[in-house]
């Protein structure tokens, strides 16, 4: 990269490209600053975005870093297995679709947790759903943010504490004073500059081919090593059933993403929240198939030879392929290289700022409202906690992210972050829609056993116990979710047959407001809250 | 079927047991756990399928179809296309059959309160309920 590196190593073009991103993310920040009054505008962006909107914002969640610099790495180390993870997390949106999209925007208000608890005992249930909200945030922001820290420094020669910081103050900013206009229009532009961006490396591939697809995959094969055993899977997930549980965590993990069912909140209707999820699927559907190609296309182009340079999870096959595209170590090469740079840092950035504006939600309006001032706080007072919240939690994960530095295995953070989801929230959020019976001593054991599960068996997976990438921990598997989902049912099960029936609403008025609409949160003006919550019903078993 | 903290939903305007009960509201659970369980059968059965395979039938998914393309990357694909589908079979349905019947049963709510069936009507009906049942 030579006519533009400074002395240190620092780039600057791609840092130019980093400027740009951030001034449009920060022109946006101030126009939704001044349409970001209320607590429904903080959290929901005031239910006023669109459902195509809402459905790029979507995308825009599931198109993070790991999506697309993660999914088109592995895919360039290991061939189709990098794949499945993808193809999994598209398809999950079917069960969030079906079950889940628009009963959310029918019976919530702000977050996750305003289902789980709604007909159950106020403050056990809505604790273990906001720590079940909380886990999730954490173990995907700090992912993220380890990625970012370690990508800046790669792409722009930033070191990686400056890198963490930087990312994590210019998000702040957003959810600060945009709330989720902010983070949602932010989204929406990154997911048309990310297809954009991904689009051009696509179509330069395909000229190169002459417009043969297969050719890309054959050449891929190739250039592996492993002939055509690349094409197919087995050369990442060895075992057989790490890819079933790895396949199942991303599958089902989707329901459980707080961030992402957060989304169904901030249009006007159920109408709107399953058309948004139409959105989505268009979007990431075309999204998967181009990153696949730019993952095989990385290996056909590069070769064996840039296994070095890519970086141990291969990170960096994407940036690297899109300098070989433009020309190579010459102007076009590099400008390239950094407009893709700068797309996987807005990606970034987009990403975070929704983790944050979700945990914020679990501690302002779940644990501050809800169980400390048993919904009594007015929404001034809510608002100003849920900000608060989200420069404590930004605080927290910039520490943590410092101290594990850009070395640490974050694939078992995310993978953490999906099981959890999909153990711990899952089983809650859907008994507590579709099972009558469901009870609050069940949500408090089946969100418990999920999260212990998941954490626990991660502890001992190999890709922790005794050390990264040691194929020997007690525990087999480097996902748990195939275990650690029917031990989330399980506990929601259990507890339930030894909790009894009593909440503060019955499930009869649940489920009426979730199929049909009735009461449910307005959108525009703020209605005035319908669903008082009820005094004296917050005595914890 | 009376929940404790019934209480509660009575305090309410609307009639929540009432309408969990009326025919209306029963054809829209059936008719939508008909369509969901539709889809996630599909899903269960394709994508299932395909993890299946590429766990324990690793020689199969290797094999080329045509050019480049293995038989994994192909089932791959085919599930994008399934996706968009499911979704959009799903969303007419939601349109054509399932909300027509959940704006009956909110019809039939707004009923319940004049024709005297419900059972705490006690005569307090504050006069926004119909606006809010409507809407």
């Amino acid at each position: 990269m030579s006519p533009f590196v400074f002395a240190a190593g620092v780039k600057a073009l791609p840092l130019v490209v980093f400027a740009i991103v951030i001034s449009i993310t920060l022109g946006i920040t101030y126009w939704a600053s001044r349409r970001t009054k209320t607590a429904t505008d903080f959290w929901a962006a005031g239910r006023g975005i669109s459902s195509r909107q809402n459905g790029f914002a979507i995308a825009g969640d599931y198109m993070s870093a790991a999506a697309f610099l993660g999914v088109a790495g592995l895919i360039f180390l290991a061939g189709f297995d990098g794949y499945i993870t993808g193809v999994a997390a598209l398809v999950s949106f079917i069960p969030v679709l079906v079950l889940l999209a628009d009963r959310m925007r029918n019976a919530g208000k702000y977050t996750m947790a305003d289902v789980i608890a709604f007909r159950l005992r106020e403050r056990p249930a809505r604790t273990a759903a906001a720590i079940g909200t909380l886990a999730v945030a954490a173990f995907y922001l700090l992912a993220q943010l380890i990625a970012a820290g370690a990508l800046v420094e790669a792409l722009a020669g930033l070191s990686f504490p400056i890198a963490v910081v930087v990312t994590t103050v210019f998000m702040l900013c957003y959810v600060l004073f945009g709330g989720m206009l902010a983070t949602t229009w932010v989204q929406i532009i990154k997911a048309v500059l990310l297809l954009i961006g991904v689009g051009t490396m696509v179509a330069f591939l395909l000229v190169k081919v002459s417009f043969d697809p297969g050719e890309i995959l054959s050449q891929a094969a190739t250039k592996s090593g492993e002939g055509d055993k690349f094409l197919g899977p087995g050369l990442f997930f060895h075992k057989p059933l790490n890819t079933i549980s790895t396949g199942i965590a991303f599958a089902l993990g989707t329901a459980g993403l707080p961030h992402i069912l957060m989304r169904f909140f901030t249009v006007r209707d159920a109408r709107a929240a399953r058309g948004s999820v139409a959105w989505a699927v268009l979007l990431i559907g075309i999204f998967y198939v181009m990153v696949s190609l730019v993952g095989f296309g990385s290996r056909a182009v590069l070769g064996t030879s840039a296994v070095a340079e890519v970086g141990k999870s291969g990170n960096l096959a994407a940036p690297l392929l899109a300098q070989s595209l433009g020309g190579g170590n010459n102007a076009g090469g590099d400008i390239f290289f950094a407009v893709i740079s700068g797309v996987a840092f807005a990606t970034i950035l987009a990403v975070v700022a929704g983790l944050v504006i979700a945990a914020s939600g679990g501690v302002a309006h779940d644990l501050y409202n809800s169980v400390i001032k048993h919904g009594q706080a007015t929404e001034r007072q809510e608002v100003m906690v849920g900000r608060i919240a989200a420069v404590g939690v930004a605080g927290v994960a910039i520490v943590l992210a410092l101290l594990a530095g850009p070395a640490f295995n974050i694939q078992f953070l995310v993978g953490l972050a999906f099981s959890v989801a999909a153990s711990a929230n899952f089983p809650a959020l859907l008994l507590a829609i579709l099972w009558r019976r469901f009870n609050t001593t069940g949500a408090v054991v089946g969100v418990a056993s999920g999260l212990i599960a998941s954490v626990t068996l991660i502890i001992l997976s190999p890709a922790v116990w005794p050390g990264p990438d040691h194929e020997g921990g007690p525990f087999p598997l480097s996902n748990p979710a195939i275990v650690s989902i029917p031990l989330g049912f399980l506990g929601c099960y259990v507890g339930t047959l030894l909790g009894s029936p009593e909440g503060q609403r019955s499930y009869d008025e649940l489920r009426v407001r979730a199929e049909t609409g009735i009461g449910s949160e307005g959108s525009g003006v703020p209605a005035d809250d319908v669903r008082v919550p009820a005094e004296g019903s917050g005595v914890p078993a | 079927m009376a929940v404790v903290g019934s209480d509660e939903s009575r305090r309410e305007d609307v009639d929540w047991e009432a309408i969990e009960h009326s025919p209306e509201f029963r054809e829209l659970l059936g008719a939508r756990r008909r369509v969901a369980l539709t889809e996630l059968g599909i899903v269960a059965v394709w994508f299932g399928g395909f993890l299946i395979l590429s766990a324990y039938a690793r020689g199969f998914m290797d094999k080329l179809l045509w050019g480049g393309f293995s038989v994994a990357y192909a089932l791959a694909l085919s599930l994008i296309p399934m996706v968009w589908a499911l979704a959009v079979y799903y969303i007419r349905v939601s349109d054509r059959e399932l909300d027509p019947l959940a704006r009956r049963a909110a019809e039939h709510a707004a009923r319940l309160p004049a024709s005297g069936h419900r059972p705490e009507a006690d005569g307090e009906q504050p006069p926004d309920d119909h606006d809010r049942v409507s809407r």
